[in-house]
């Protein structure tokens, strides 16, 4: 999934964090979604608390090297991955 | 002017009408003649021809499923309006609910009963109005049933037919006590947490458990139980919550009463046979 779909579709839920990680709750407008909720680990939490609506999937690496001990193409890949791993569950 | 007071999880709930309020029998062991505690929420009821419907309206919630629709939620410009319906004849609304902005006052619209009083609780509305009361506090409504022996409350939730019902009449035969089977609703109360039952259609007394532990329970071949903790005890707590996620607020408190709940009382996965082993089983592992 690129960096301006996962935008878009993160407006449709709502994220709390816990301990070291975020639950992730659609809202919805009926009872179906009631159960789909999801945890995010640390690339995860760090990716949905930082994306902004204008990011790019570059600028968000590059922070994330500002914050963690990594290196651009690890946080390229990190991000990427997650992107990847949560498109299934926001598009369902 | 005809008044009633329950208490109902030591929250109060106070209704006026001109009319004669009826109970249905799940109620009654849940009136108080008190004076002196003071309304958490206050119902205002009256009948229909008496309702004035709201200029504009947006539906935001539609709490159905395959099988039956229980209410609507349409938000107007100063308060949640509720359609509910009838549960034996669905295509009828049964009560009009208009929830004020501060979520303290409802008026109630019904019809008259055959004796000219008017039964405003009637399901589902109740749950409903606790659920909303709940919201303003450190509470929540789940889907589960408690056990407890008076000093160890336990608390079985999973989805709709994996042996909530089972499980506490397991408890039950050897002597516990059971809070309810089938719908909790869980206060933190001086940093304790507490486990309360709410009026059901059959009559039954109020009883609260000091809650310890937390089961998510599946059917197994054999019983196995794991702790679970953080954002992973949460959300699947949560997941069994009776809740309206229309709102982003209503999602964060129960988020945030829920990890509260997590962080001090045990939460477990257990897969578990339904016969009377699992009782030693919880207790000795």
């Amino acid at each position: 999934m690129d960096i301006s779909t996962f935008i878009a579709l993160k407006k449709n839920y709502v994220a709390r964090s816990v301990a070291n990680e975020l639950i992730v709750v659609p809202l919805t407008n009926n009872v179906a979604q009631m159960n789909t909720l999801y945890t995010l680990n640390e690339t995860g939490k760090f990716v949905w608390e930082n994306v902004q609506p204008d990011s790019t999937i570059d600028n968000l690496a590059q922070k994330m090297t500002e914050e963690f001990d990594v290196n651009q193409a690890t946080a390229l890949g990190d991000i990427q991955k997650f992107l990847d791993s949560i498109q299934t569950k926001l598009t369902k | 002017m005809s008044s009633v007071k329950l208490e109902i999880a030591e929250f109060i709930v106070e209704l006026h009408s001109q009319y004669s309020i009826n109970l249905e029998q799940g109620f009654i062991p849940f009136a108080i003649d008190s004076s002196e505690k003071s309304a958490d929420v206050l119902l205002d009821c009256h009948l229909f021809d008496q309702l004035h419907e709201p200029e504009t309206k947006t539906e935001v919630f539609d709490s159905a499923d395959n099988n039956c629709r229980f209410f609507k939620i349409y938000k107007t410009a100063d308060s949640l309006y509720f359609e509910i319906f009838d549960q034996e004849n669905n295509s009828q609304i049964q009560q009009i609910g208009i929830l004020s902005a501060d979520f303290r006052h409802w008026d109630v619209y019904c019809r008259a009963d055959g004796d000219g009083g008017i039964t405003p609780l009637r399901y589902p509305l109740a749950p409903i109005i606790m659920q909303y009361l709940a919201l303003q506090h450190d509470a929540i409504m789940i889907h589960s049933s408690c056990v407890t022996d008076g000093v160890t409350g336990r608390l079985f939730s999973g989805f709709s037919g994996v042996g909530k019902s089972t499980m506490a009449g397991i408890w039950n035969k050897q002597g516990y006590t059971v809070v309810n089977d089938d719908r909790l609703l869980v206060r933190l109360q001086n940093g304790k947490i507490v486990a309360y039952n709410t009026p059901m259609y059959y009559a039954d007394r109020p009883k609260k458990a000091l809650l310890n532990e937390i089961f998510l329970i599946s059917h197994a071949p054999q019983n196995r139980k794991q702790q679970i903790s953080g954002s992973a005890a949460v959300s699947k707590v949560m997941a069994f919550c009776i809740q309206n996620n229309f709102e982003p607020v209503f999602i964060e408190h129960n988020i945030d009463v829920i990890s509260k709940i997590c962080s001090s009382v045990k939460v477990f996965t257990l897969g578990f046979v339904p016969d009377n082993d699992i009782v030693d089983f919880i207790i000795n592992n």
